[in-house]
C-alpha cells in the first residue's frame, strides 16, 4: 500500500489574483521553494476563487476551489483566511501568504507546532535578521490603539479542533460584518477594510484565546516581513514600499535566498511582488 | 606556539609614521610585553631602526613593499589645518604570509595601548577576532560609523585584527586582496563610496561572508570580537594632549572661543588616536622623559 505520511500535514495558501498582484504566480513560487528546502512536508495546496483557471502543469498538492462571495477583484482581499479551516486537505496546516518563498528547512518546527490548537506569528523579523520593533511598529498603530494581539497571519498554524473552529467561525462573523464591528466593538476607529490579521486579532481577543494561540516563547515561529518601514533603517517610514528598488537580491535553483547581503533564513514575505520576476520563477522551475 | 605583534609602517612625506611606530610599540611593549614586528618598506624601516632605542622595542623588521592608494587628509595637532599625503594602507592582506607568528595581533600605529587587554586574545578558540562597536571621548551618534552604508552591513574595524594562521585566517586576508583589487565592484554591492580604499570595509565584507552573511545576530563563527569588545575613538578633531603609561588626555569638546575646550581623559583604556600628529608630537616627547623604565629608552 502506498502510504503518503506526510498527508496530514501541509502548507496551504489563498491565490485570488487581485488588484495588488498575480498570486498564483507567487503560489508556485512558494511551492517550488518548499519542494526545494523542506526535509519534511512540503506540500501546498491552494484556495482559488471559483472560476479561476490554472492552466498547465502546476507544482501544487492540491488546488480547491472557494466559493468567492465578498471578495472584489479590483480590490486587495486580504480577508478570505477565514475560510481556510473549512477548506484545508491536511490535519496540520502551516497557512501562509502567498507572495512568500522559504530559504531554508523548518521542518523540525511541525513537532512543536503540534503543542497547539492554532499559533500565530507574533513577531517578524527584519531581512537583518533583527526582531521588529512591535511596539513602534508603523503599520500596527490600529492594533495598538485597539489593545488587539499583534498577530501575524501570514504564518498560521492550525488543527481542526473544537477551539479553531470557534476561532474562524468568529473571525468569519467578523470578517462579514466589519463596517457594523469596527465601529461598535473597537475603542479606536480603523480606516481600512477588513483584512484577515485584524479580523483573527479581534476573534482572538472576542473568544479569550490570545494566550492560547500565541506564544511567549520564542523558538523561532517568525518570518522576514519586507515592509519597508520596520526594516530599522532611519526615516523607513518615508521609503518607498518598493523595497527591490533599495536592496539587491539573488537566488540559488535550491531556493539559497540572499537579500541586501544578507543570507535568509526564515520564511521571506516578500510583499513586493516585483521581486519575483520571470527569471527567478525560471532559476526555481530548474 | 610563537606570538607577537605586527605594525605596519610607510612614511608618506606628511606623516612621520616611523616616529608613530616607536610610540605604539613603545606601549605594547610596556603594557603586553610581547613580540613585536615591524614591516614597511625600506626607507621607513632604516628611519624607524635609527631611533633611538628603537633596538628595545622592534624584534623583528620585514620588508613589505607598500602599494598607493590615493591621497587623503590628515589634520594638524590643532585640529585645523589639514594636508594631503598618499595613504599607504593597501598592503595589509600581505600581512598574513609575512608575520612571522602562529598568531598575531595586527594593530594599527595609531592604536595606543593603555592596558594589557589584548594578552587575553592568545590561544583563542576563533581564528579571526575584531571589533565592530566603538565607544567615543565625547558621545558622538555616527550611523556612517557603525555601517558601510545605512542599507549595508555592520561596519568591522581593521584597527586590530587578531588572527591564528589557519585555513580561515588565510580566507579573510585572500578575501580582503580581493575586494581591494574589485574595489568598485563591491562598492556597487555593498553601497560604500569607493574614492579610497579601506581596510575596514574590506575587512568588513569579509567578516561578514565567513560568519554566513548573517549579520550581527547570526552566527558567530570563525570571526568573533577581541577579548575587549569595544574600540575607543579620539577622533580628528580631538587631539591628543597629554600622555603618561595609563592615561591619556584628549581634547574632548571645543566651546566658543579660541583655545577653549573640555579635557577628555582616557584611563586604562587603549584608544584609537585620529589625530596622528598630536600623537607623534606628544608621544615622542613624553618617550624622551622616560629614563629606566625597563627598555632603556633615552
Amino acid at each position: 500500500m502506498d502510504l503518503d505520511l506526510d498527508m496530514s500535514r501541509g502548507f496551504l495558501t489563498m491565490a485570488q489574483n487581485s488588484v495588488t498582484g498575480d498570486y498564483v504566480a507567487c503560489a508556485e513560487a512558494l511551492a517550488l521553494s518548499l519542494r526545494w528546502t523542506q526535509l519534511g512536508p512540503h506540500k501546498l495546496s491552494i484556495l482559488v476563487p471559483q472560476g479561476q483557471v490554472i492552466p498547465g502543469a502546476h507544482p501544487f498538492d492540491q488546488i480547491i476551489e472557494f466559493d468567492p462571495y465578498g471578495t472584489d477583484p479590483g480590490k486587495w482581499n486580504a480577508h478570505t483566511k477565514v475560510l481556510a479551516l473549512q477548506h484545508t486537505p491536511y490535519d496540520e496546516t502551516i497557512l501562509l501568504d502567498a507572495d512568500m518563498i522559504f530559504p531554508s528547512d523548518i521542518s523540525w518546527w511541525w513537532d512543536i507546532l503540534g503543542q497547539w490548537e492554532a499559533l500565530f506569528c507574533t513577531q517578524v523579523k527584519t531581512y537583518r535578521g533583527d526582531p521588529v520593533d512591535e511596539e513602534n511598529n508603523p503599520y500596527r498603530e490600529e492594533f495598538r490603539k485597539n489593545n488587539l494581539p499583534n498577530i501575524y497571519t501570514a504564518l498560521m498554524y492550525f488543527r481542526n479542533t473544537a477551539a479553531t473552529s470557534l476561532l474562524f467561525t468568529q473571525a468569519n462573523i467578523i470578517t462579514e460584518g466589519w463596517e457594523w464591528y469596527s465601529k461598535h466593538r473597537l475603542p479606536e476607529r480603523v480606516t481600512r477594510d477588513a483584512t484577515d490579521d485584524m479580523s483573527f486579532a479581534c476573534a482572538l481577543m472576542e473568544r479569550n484565546l490570545e494566550h492560547e494561540m500565541t506564544s511567549k516563547v520564542d523558538f523561532g515561529f517568525s518570518f522576514t516581513h519586507m515592509k519597508t518601514g520596520i526594516q530599522g533603517f532611519k526615516d523607513g517610514k518615508m521609503m518607498r514600499e518598493d523595497w527591490t528598488r533599495l536592496l539587491n537580491s539573488y537566488i540559488r535553483n535550491d531556493a539559497a535566498l540572499t537579500v541586501g547581503n544578507y543570507r535568509q533564513f526564515l520564511p521571506f514575505h516578500y510583499h513586493d511582488r516585483s521581486f519575483l520576476t520571470n527569471d527567478m520563477l525560471t532559476v526555481l522551475r530548474s | 606556539m610563537s606570538r607577537g605583534v605586527v605594525l605596519i609602517v610607510h612614511d608618506n612625506g606628511v606623516i612621520e609614521y616611523h616616529r608613530m611606530a616607536l610610540v605604539c610599540a613603545w606601549f605594547i611593549k610596556w603594557h603586553m610585553d610581547v613580540q613585536v614586528c615591524l614591516m614597511g618598506d625600506k626607507g621607513t624601516l632604516i628611519r624607524a631602526r635609527d631611533l633611538p632605542s628603537s633596538e628595545y622595542v622592534f624584534d623583528d623588521m620585514i620588508h613589505l613593499q607598500p602599494d598607493p592608494n590615493k591621497d587623503r587628509c590628515y589634520v594638524s595637532k590643532d585640529g585645523e589645518v589639514k594636508k594631503e599625503g598618499m595613504f599607504l594602507n593597501k598592503s595589509r592582506p600581505s600581512v598574513y604570509e609575512l608575520s612571522p607568528f602562529d598568531e598575531t595581533l595586527l594593530i594599527d600605529l595609531d592604536y595606543l595601548i593603555m592596558n594589557d587587554g589584548l594578552n587575553q586574545v592568545w590561544g583563542s578558540d576563533a581564528p579571526i577576532r575584531i571589533n565592530s562597536i566603538i565607544d567615543n571621548i565625547a558621545f558622538v551618534d555616527k550611523p556612517e560609523e557603525r555601517r558601510l552604508h545605512q542599507l549595508s552591513i555592520p561596519l568591522y574595524w581593521a584597527t586590530v585584527i587578531y588572527f591564528r594562521k589557519s585555513p580561515e585566517a588565510q580566507a579573510f586576508f585572500e578575501g580582503m586582496e580581493y575586494i581591494r583589487n574589485n574595489y568598485d565592484h563591491y562598492g556597487r554591492l555593498y553601497r560604500f563610496t569607493t574614492h579610497l580604499y579601506r581596510n575596514d570595509y574590506a575587512a568588513s565584507i569579509m567578516v561578514h561572508l565567513l560568519n554566513g552573511s548573517t549579520g550581527e545576530n547570526g552566527i558567530k563563527w570563525p570571526v568573533q570580537t577581541l577579548p575587549e569588545p569595544e574600540l575607543m575613538f579620539a577622533w580628528d578633531n580631538q587631539p591628543l594632549l597629554k600622555l603618561d603609561t595609563t592615561r591619556a588626555w584628549f581634547v574632548g569638546h571645543y566651546m566658543n572661543g579660541p583655545g577653549r575646550y573640555v579635557p577628555g581623559l582616557i584611563k586604562d583604556r587603549s584608544v584609537h588616536v585620529m589625530n596622528k600628529q598630536s600623537l607623534i608630537d606628544v608621544g615622542t616627547h613624553w618617550l624622551k622623559d622616560q629614563h629606566g623604565f625597563g627598555f632603556g629608552y633615552v
